[in-house]
């Protein structure tokens, strides 16, 4: 059966070098203190955009597919030599771009997931590629289907971040617990003369903060007992949160993702 | 039922899928005042916001929209793992069991007001079961006082009065208080009755029965992350129709937003 039966295969596996061993190093963008960055860097086609199944763009990280056996998140090591932050390291499932200059009903028909398909779990990020020249934008899920099935839920409004790559969760309808797929977005306030977004279907998948220039690992095995699996396909980015304003600007943070199989 | 050996858990998540990940997060509001505990309940975020209870006897919360909750897995026991999150202001962030909530109940005049909570669904004898209030609608002016007059205690006891809470000043929306019990008690089963015996001007509030999970601390713009397993050794249980849900234990008045994951596991 794939999967580990105890810890001892855990620990056979990385003995007989089931593993790979991701280091990296990526661009944190946090251009306001307080706002969630994105580190990818271009923006995706338009509707119905695309998904992403071993899309090593924007350095993303990728890892070879091992079915029948599965993959699991060991350890995050990581550190950023010129602020603090918090990483958070998720998959990304699908991307449709959009010009939030002006307001209105934005089509986004997003493809479906190629993993996690029911949609539970899975949250929209709205990437701010090109950043906004105005006031922050408002808007909200005007039609998306939820991890039920229900279609043409629609969600409350959000602000948006609005600086070069910033990000933006956008809330769901009351009660829903994820998306399958966003038909459309309506933009109620724009006021910049440029805006172009990514609108992101993601699944968060761990989190580590880290101290200006301090090593961090987190061990999701024996030490936070998470242990979360990496599908075939998965497309691994990184959102940022910085803590101070020594994170304004572009800054890289870097260590390694180790992942074991079995 | 449960886990025979950490084994048995390794095996449970990784070969058998027995294990829900949900990520959450939850757009705050101001909070009251440092040291007043905000809830997130009402508030926009993923999972949607929840709904308004009903006026008494209120609603006995049951895999409840608006909480994260997980399929029901009996006979196998669920339980936590990890419980995680980043928060944008210093915090104390609170996992809690909703259980019942009684909604409308307007503070606007002293008195008793009647609350008759339904019974509770899940620990049923009310042992470690909180009674909390939260605003609904804020209160404008003055300061109120308040007390649970009868309730029904984890022993099966009725008509215990609780001691009086003032509250601070003007009291904002979802702004929450944890109500004092009588002397001995260790839980409340049911909320017959509030008095009110200092209003305010205005103000609506829920009566909601709570078991508390997990508390995790964060420092401002930091991720902290608990584990049940290695660390705590707790592996807390989440019944069946579980409603989970957060609150915020403030230390300012600065909007507060939580972004996080949750872990549990089955067998």
């Amino acid at each position: 059966m794939p999967g580990f039966d105890d810890w001892i295969m855990v620990k056979n596996a990385i003995l007989n070098d089931e593993q790979f061993k991701v280091p990296y190093r990526h661009q944190s963008y946090n251009n306001i203190y307080g706002n969630l960055g994105s580190d990818w860097t271009t923006l995706s086609p338009v509707t119905p955009g695309t998904t992403h199944v071993d899309d090593s763009n924007s350095l993303a990280i990728v890892i070879p597919a091992t079915t029948p056996k599965r993959k699991f998140l060991l350890r995050w090591c990581a550190m950023d030599p010129s602020g603090s932050m918090v990483g958070i390291v998720y998959d990304r499932l699908a991307s449709v771009s959009a010009d939030f200059v002006g307001t209105g009903t934005k089509t986004i028909n997003s493809l479906a997931l190629p993993r996690y398909t029911t949609g539970w779990g899975v949250q929209v990020m709205i990437e701010q590629i090109v950043r906004d020249t105005g006031t922050s934008w408002t808007a909200n899920l005007s039609s998306y289907t939820n991890s039920d099935g229900s279609i043409g839920r629609v969600g409350p409004s959000v602000v948006g971040n609005t600086g070069q790559r910033d990000a933006t969760m956008m809330s769901l309808q009351a009660g829903d617990m994820g998306v399958r797929s966003v038909e459309s977005i309506n933009v109620t306030a724009s006021a910049g003369a440029t805006s172009n977004v990514n609108i992101v279907l993601v699944r968060p998948l761990a989190a580590i903060s880290l101290v200006r220039s301090v090593w961090r690992s987190t061990d999701f095995f024996a030490e936070v007992a998470a242990f979360p699996r990496i599908f075939d396909g998965a497309t691994l980015a990184f959102m940022t949160y910085a803590l101070d304003t020594s994170d304004a600007g572009n800054t890289p943070h870097h260590g390694s993702l180790d992942f074991v199989y079995g | 039922m449960g886990f025979d050996s950490l084994d048995d858990l390794i095996q449970e998540i990784t070969v058998n899928d027995k294990i829900h990940d949900f990520p959450f997060f939850r757009y705050g509001t101001a909070p009251e005042a440092a040291d007043v505990w905000h809830s997130y309940w009402a508030l926009n975020g993923m999972p949607g916001a929840g709904s308004a209870p009903a006026s008494t006897p209120g609603t006995a919360r049951t895999d409840a929209g608006g909480s994260i909750w997980f399929p029901n897995s009996a006979p196998d026991t669920k339980h936590i793992l990890t419980f995680g999150a980043l928060a944008t202001e210093n915090c104390v962030l609170m996992l809690y069991d909703r259980l019942v909530d009684v909604g409308a109940i307007s503070i606007a005049g002293t008195g008793s007001k009647t609350v008759n909570s339904v019974a509770l669904p899940r620990y049923a004898t009310g042992l470690g079961i909180e009674a909390w209030i939260e605003f609904t609608s804020a209160v404008t002016a003055g300061t109120p006082a308040l007390s649970m007059s009868s309730y029904t205690s984890s022993d099966g006891t009725a008509g215990r009065a609780g001691t009086s809470l003032t509250l601070t000043a003007t009291p904002v929306l979802h702004s929450m208080w944890k109500l004092p019990l009588q002397a001995g008690d260790k839980g409340v089963r049911s909320v017959e009755n509030l008095n009110v015996s200092a209003l305010g001007t205005s103000g609506v509030l829920n009566v909601v029965l709570v078991k508390p999970l997990v508390y995790l601390p964060i420092a401002a713009s930091s991720w902290n992350e608990k584990d049940m397993v290695n660390q705590l050794h707790a592996l807390e249980r989440i019944y069946d129709g579980a409603s989970l849900a957060l609150a915020q234990f403030a230390t300012g008045t600065t909007a507060t937003n939580v972004y996080g994951q949750l872990r549990v596991a089955y067998g």
